[in-house]
């Protein structure tokens, strides 16, 4: 990673690392991926041949990624990933919600007893 | 620009979403305070038995995890941390930056020459100057403001100067790597454990004379590097300064959103540093509490040198603290059904550690620097013809400790959340891979309220 130095020289200014999160797509960027021995990968990015190891994650890169150079086709299969995804997040915070409301009667009734 | 899949218009189950969620903000924020608020730690018995206090800690961070899972939308997670605006360039002018170099290396001298000096009453300030000024209230304002160190650092001044008339520009070998400022780190902490370098003065001077002479050398060999790479308390003050809201840029000063900074990582061992620098916060508080003094005591008593039994206590939790940390990534990676490499998650998600290990030294040092404070407006009070003020802990201070261990925390899910969300694919990968990082980080809260809890009694020295 290349390092600036201010022009008096002794005072570093980090490099300046926000890009990434304040950048709206990153189509080029490279993130390094390691595939293990023993699975192989059920898609690859047609981008920037990233594997995956589902199909949907694959499909929903391609929305992450790579909203300015995909075909029509790619873009259906990142909207029906999408859906399945929501369908599937409400369960979890279905789940969610009930984890909260229990950990809270727990502290609660804890307290309750604690303190009488 | 489109942003994430348009959501179609499902108002109701939104509006669900919205109402349980501030339900649950309130009835957390409430339990929250209900615990800290009847916890006294100052020196009064605790009214809440110190297991509910530990496990409260443990459920608000886990509670805000599952609260921050129902935002799921990156262009939203951005706009929280993008924010930023330039500061007047004026304050940086070189003439200021001269000055303020200057004085630094005058209190450098200052405080050596007050330590070997005869007057009990420099040395006494000069330990006070160096411990309570500098170690606790400077580190303070590295990690609440920003990091001036480079500025303010009078052995780079002094290297700098130097390297100007003997040019001997050497490249910092690679394979050093990122252990020498690990190791220093460690080794300084456990210095300060073993020995009486907090209350001698002559010890003091002769590890400043010391490591004065061995970071000069090495900062006119391998000039601005060294500082970057090596040297430990330069390096420290660079991880503190990240989470702080001011950064220096190329182009000036920038304000930020604290922890913006934290989403990203830098190579060349810097998680392994943040677990370093995690872990002596944590061992500074642990030596204080009475099981670490039994303990030394047993072990003492088998005729086991007490600095070796504070070493291996350094090197053993380090090192479980590194291995907790790789493992949580193996898992990360595992859960999340990711191909990124084990390597990058380490590197992302490392410096969301870092606001906990601040809201640590915060609550270790605040009673530090209010009876600095103290003392200041003391001396002030008494040249004005006043009364001299009793010292004593105001009544927010045991609150204070524990609301700044709880924002730490809170900081660093969010920061874990913004990092899972730009590293990962999709919602739902980026929410099930951060479960071991929250699950780690709920451990690391209850360790460090148990510690918080137990009245701080002088660690066992070896001299």
């Amino acid at each position: 990673m290349p390092t600036e130095y201010v022009p008096d020289g002794s005072t570093e200014a980090d490099e300046h690392s926000r890009q990434s999160i304040t950048a709206n797509t990153r189509p080029t960027e490279r993130v390094p991926t390691a595939v293990p021995d023993d699975e192989t990968p059920a898609a690859w990015c047609p981008h920037c041949a990233r594997p995956f190891a589902t199909e949907r994650l694959c499909a929903l890169h391609l929305g992450d990624r790579h909203r300015d150079e995909w075909t029509a086709n790619q873009r259906d299969r990142y909207e029906s990933a999408y859906d399945d995804e929501s369908n599937e997040l409400f369960i979890f915070h279905l789940k969610v919600i009930s984890a909260l409301v229990g950990v809270f009667f727990a502290f609660t009734y804890t307290y309750a007893f604690v303190w009488s | 620009m489109v942003t994430d899949r348009p959501v179609r218009p499902e108002g109701t189950r939104y509006l669900i979403c919205v109402v349980l969620w501030l339900c649950s903000v309130w009835l957390f924020v409430g339990s929250a305070v209900a615990a800290t608020g009847s916890v006294d730690l100052s020196s009064e018995p605790a009214p809440v038995p110190r297991w509910l206090v530990v496990s409260t800690g443990g459920g608000v961070i886990g509670a805000s995890f599952l609260i921050t899972s129902f935002v799921t939308d990156r262009e939203t997670i951005r706009s929280v941390t993008a924010p930023q605006w330039s500061v007047p360039a004026w304050l940086l002018s070189p003439p200021v930056g001269s000055a303020i170099r200057l004085s630094s290396v005058v209190v450098l001298g200052v405080v050596v020459g007050g330590t070997v000096g005869t007057s009990s009453a420099i040395s006494a300030f000069a330990l006070l100057l160096v411990w309570s000024g500098w170690w606790a209230g400077y580190t303070m304002s590295v990690y609440l403001v920003g990091n001036t160190w480079p500025t303010l650092n009078p052995w780079r001044t002094i290297a700098s100067v130097i390297a100007g008339w003997v040019s001997v520009d050497r490249s910092l070998p690679n394979w050093l790597d990122v252990w020498p400022s690990v190791g220093g780190l460690l080794g300084l902490v456990w210095l300060t454990m073993v020995t009486p370098l907090r209350t001698s003065p002559r010890l003091l001077a002769v590890v400043t004379v010391a490591y004065s002479l061995f970071t000069v050398a090495g900062g006119v060999v391998y000039g601005a590097p060294w500082f970057r790479h090596v040297d430990p308390i330069s390096r420290l003050f660079r991880a503190y300064g990240r989470v702080a809201p001011f950064r220096r840029t190329s182009s000036g000063l920038t304000l930020t959103v604290p922890g913006s900074e934290l989403t990203e990582g830098e190579a060349r061992g810097e998680p392994t540093f943040i677990i370093a620098v995690l872990w002596v916060t944590t061992y500074d508080g642990l030596v204080s509490t009475p099981l670490w003094r039994e303990l030394v005591e047993t072990i003492g008593a088998v005729g086991v040198p007490v600095a070796m039994v504070y070493a291996l206590g350094m090197g053993g939790g380090f090192g479980a603290f590194l291995l907790a940390y790789r493992t949580g990534t193996q898992h990360a990676r595992r859960i999340g059904r990711t191909y990124i490499t084990a390597q990058t998650i380490e590197l992302r998600f490392a410096r969301s550690l870092l606001p906990i290990a601040a809201s640590y030294h915060f609550a270790h040092y605040l009673g530090s620097v209010l009876g600095v404070v103290a003392l200041l407006t003391g001396i002030l009070s008494q040249l004005f013809g006043g009364p001299i003020p009793v010292p004593s802990r105001p009544s927010w201070f045991g609150h204070a400790q524990l609301l700044s261990i709880l924002c730490g925390h809170l900081l660093a899910v969010w920061v874990a959340h913004t990092t899972a969300f730009d590293l990962f694919t999709g919602r739902f990968q980026s929410i099930r891979s951060q479960y071991p990082f929250i699950l780690m980080m709920i451990a690391y809260t209850m360790i460090g309220m148990w510690i918080v809890l137990h009245p701080s009694a002088q660690p066992p020295f070896v001299l």
